[in-house]
């Protein structure tokens, strides 16, 4: 179900009451059926492609913690190969499929990619209705059919058997423990993407009902549903007629769509974080934080220091360390990081736009190193201590993510690059054309201020004073009310 | 306990359809349509307005040997019209989505009526109707089946919809539709109208700001609106299903089939707010058409507003007055001469 719909809020207050009620050995079963119906409500079926990765994983793990030498690595890597296989099918098999038939199709075989569409299209059809699904016609269609929140629980079930792997984690003998893990219903369709480490201990603890947890917790989803609400879903206005229309818009229009992007996608994700990690907390566990102010970053390795920083780390730990990391020649380097990129930006979505947005970002990243190495190389410096190179340093960087949205969100690549010359050729005698009125835009863009604002200086909102947690609650509340926009957006991320 | 045996109770009563229907027969459920659709999407305290309860206009009638049936929409549903208000001894009305049973008597002239508002004529008459079925021995309707196994199977077997939206929309009206609610929504629909020149997606407002309509008929890029563009082959198509419709019940035994195409309140009301279709004269006014028409459009432009709601998109009782007449008159002349 989605977090901004009434029936999570009543879902919420309805296991959050008990949870608290029951004894210790039962609330792990609570939290898990519950867990279940929240996945079911989007397709039921879709559930036993969950059971059947969790029943893989937790197998796998058991016998890599057993096994000796070779045999642990075998084990390890048929348990990735059944992740990413599942992952690969449902996600990229449309794409791949799609991306064959074009190359044969250039070499002049229509009919051999004839013959890759029609096998793959039974392949998957098959699937599809084994699942209560409709079957599809065309890949050109739609070529993704994702069960919600596969990219991100396979990701999280890959890092449980890397770190029993490693060693660095007990195999979760509790087959209950270890399917929560997976499922918990607060991160389970758009994370953070957890470690083991972090929260496994946390499913066989007994957290008493603590008030200033309850408090932080409920202020840090109210926070949450206003970014989600009153912010992202107000933004997407704008965006959304512009960037569904791209041949019909003026430069200036594009650029204002960008930038109300580029702070409807940080709303809209940071604000499910903060509800996932809110809700989570009110029960009493913790979860790491996915944001921390990422638009004052004052680089591109700053920013992803600061953005989706479970998804970051994730790749750093377990894609980019494995590939040689640091220990590896420059060139190594610079290919493995670029590369690293590149995947992050398909684990996104099975789109070359989204290929794009990652490949940029790895070129950013690279041009970065290899700038700062020609600096040390002829003994330059940059005035890092300087506050106007600090401002220039954050809006550059800024700048140089706000294009890179661009492809984020432009529903083709030659829409993107329409986007760009638009936003390049732009005439500031231009008038920008919005669904909003003049009001609403000003009121948008006052509440990317105040938001901004609010991270600078008071990162986490105070609980403490109960009174004063009441009233900025309440407060939160009634604006969610009064200036949400309820037209049924899901999260953007839900879609990866 | 108490806390949770209470959101229990919110959270089942707002996601079981049986759970929500039994709050309902317990008159715990309030009716969100008590103002009017329009008036239950927008929130719009100007066009709040209790819905009319019309007055049954041939309960006393002289009932001539004619039977009516009915493949029709909500203009004609259970709560605004039944069989006190047609002159046919027998009326039976099944909805565009349902299906209904009936044995036909000989005895009477058996006449079958097609009623669709103008907003779903290109999807109802897309296919030929085949909601009623002709049956030599009666079966008893069956009624729509509750419960908690029918739930579950629902749950599991339903689209998404079923588990996302329905739920939603009982919930806001099993909470949030009390008084102290009704004046919030009022409050927020009222701030954000007049401050943002924004309402409801679902709903826009008339250029002198003075009617409601569905976006649904003003949105010309939607195929519902009557000022998206009706391509001559659609119109041909839909003709086509018609005939053959009228063909087949002709067949069945029905001695006429009518037609009848309410129009849009956007259609009388604002019809210049964009190029109008024409879906209704093009349809009634085509030579190949082979049902007879009461002519709806006829009988309702000339009152425009005045005969539709103002928080509604149905026709209010004077508006439903002068549709009715028009369908009696014709049952009255329909009737077989001895």
């Amino acid at each position: 179900m989605l977090f901004n719909s009434l029936q999570f809020l009543l879902f919420f207050v309805v296991v959050t009451l008990a949870y608290y009620s029951l004894p210790w050995r039962g609330r792990w079963v609570l939290l898990l059926l519950a867990s279940c119906y929240f996945y079911m409500v989007f397709v039921p079926a879709y559930i036993l492609i969950l059971f059947a990765t969790i029943a893989i994983d937790y197998a796998a793990g058991l016998w890599i913690e057993k096994a000796k030498d070779r045999n642990r690595r075998i084990l390890l890597i048929v348990s990735l190969i059944s992740n990413i296989g599942i992952l690969a099918f449902f996600k990229y098999f449309g794409f791949f499929t799609l991306n064959f038939e074009a190359l044969f199709e250039g070499l002049g075989l229509p009919n051999v990619a004839l013959g890759i569409d029609n096998l793959s299209l039974r392949l998957l059809n098959t699937v599809l209705v084994v699942f209560g699904q409709a079957p599809v016609s065309s890949f050109r269609v739609s070529n993704t059919f994702l069960p919600i929140g596969l990219s991100f629980h396979t990701f999280q079930a890959m890092s449980y058997t890397i770190e029993v792997y490693r060693g660095t984690q007990r195999a979760e003998r509790n087959f209950g423990i270890y399917a929560l893990y997976v499922m918990f219903y607060p991160q389970l369709v758009a994370g953070p993407i957890e470690r083991p480490q972090n929260v496994m201990w946390q499913y066989h603890s007994y957290f008493r009902y603590d008030f200033e947890n309850v408090k932080a917790g409920l202020m840090q989803m109210a926070w949450g549903f206003f970014k989600k609400v009153v912010i992202a879903d107000r933004l997407a206005l704008v965006v959304d007629a512009a960037y569904n229309h791209v041949p019909e818009q003026n430069g200036l229009t594009l650029l204002v769509a960008t930038l109300f992007f580029t702070f409807q996608i940080y709303c809209d994700f940071s604000g499910y974080s903060d509800i996932a990690i809110g809700a989570a907390r009110v029960m009493g566990f913790t979860l790491m934080e996915n944001f921390h102010t990422p638009y004052a970053a004052r680089s591109i390795s700053d920013f992803w220091r600061r953005w989706h920083i479970s998804l970051s780390t994730w790749f750093r730990d377990y894609l980019y360390i494995p590939l040689g990391g640091n220990r590896v020649g420059l060139t190594r380097q610079f290919f493995n990081q670029f590369f690293v990129f590149m995947v992050s930006g398909l684990w996104h979505g099975a789109k070359w736009t989204f290929v794009i947005w990652g490949a940029l970002h790895g070129l950013y990243q690279v041009s970065a190193r290899i700038r700062d190495r020609w600096l040390q190389r002829n003994g330059m410096q940059t005035p890092e201590k300087q506050r106007w190179y600090q401002a220039l340093q954050v809006v550059s960087t800024f700048g140089l993510v706000m294009l890179t949205w661009v492809f984020f969100r432009a529903n083709t690549l030659r829409d993107a690059f329409d986007v760009l010359t638009g936003i390049f050729s732009l005439s500031w005698t231009e008038s920008v054309k919005s669904p909003l009125n003049g009001a609403e835009m000003a009121f948008s863009v006052g509440l990317v201020g105040m938001m901004l604002a609010k991270e600078k200086v008071l990162f986490v909102i105070p609980t403490r004073n109960t009174a004063v947690f009441a009233g900025v609650f309440v407060a939160l509340a009634a604006l969610c009310y009064f200036f949400g926009v309820f037209t049924s957006n899901q999260f953007i991320y839900f879609q990866f | 306990m108490t806390a949770l045996l209470i959101a229990l109770l919110a959270f089942v009563g707002g996601c079981s359809r049986s759970a929500y229907v039994g709050l309902a027969g317990w008159d715990l459920v309030p009716d969100d349509f008590r103002y009017g659709d329009l008036y239950r999407l927008s929130s719009l305290p100007q066009f709040k307005q209790d819905r009319e309860r019309c007055a049954p206009l041939a309960r006393f009638a002289p009932q001539p040997p004619v039977a009516l049936y009915v493949i029709g929409d909500s203009f004609l549903e259970e709560s605004r019209t039944n069989s006190a208000d047609f002159v046919a001894q027998t009326y039976r009305y099944t909805h565009w989505e349902n299906r209904m049973a009936v044995q036909l008597d000989s005895s009477l002239k058996n006449i079958l009526l097609l009623e669709t508002v103008e907003r779903h004529a290109r999807e109802h008459f897309a296919r030929v109707a085949d909601n009623v079925e002709v049956v030599t021995q009666p079966s008893p309707a069956k009624p729509e089946v509750i419960g908690f196994f029918h739930d579950v199977k629902h749950f599991f077997s339903g689209k998404t919809a079923q588990r996302q939206q329905v739920p939603e929309d009982q919930l806001e009206n099993l909470l949030f539709n009390g008084p102290v609610w009704q004046t919030l929504k009022e409050t927020k629909a009222r701030l954000n109208l007049t401050w943002f020149d924004r309402t409801n997606p679902k709903v826009a407002l008339s250029r002198d700001q003075r009617h409601l309509f569905y976006v649904l008929d003003t949105d010309s890029t939607l195929v519902n609106s009557n000022f998206n563009a009706l391509p001559d082959d659609e119109v041909g198509r839909m003709l086509d299903s018609l005939n053959a419709t009228a063909g087949r019940y002709r067949r069945a035994g029905f001695d006429e089939v009518w037609l009848s195409i309410i129009p849009n309140k956007t259609t009388v009301v604002e019809p210049e707010r964009g190029p109008y279709n024409r879906l209704i004269e093009r349809i009634q006014e085509a030579p190949t058409l082979r049902l007879s028409v009461i002519d709806a459009y006829r009988v309702l432009d000339p009152g425009g507003a005045l005969f539709y709601e103002t928080s509604d998109s149905h026709w209010n009782c004077r508006g439903r007055a002068e549709w009715l007449k028009a369908v009696n008159d014709r049952l009255k002349s329909a009737t077989p001469q001895p």
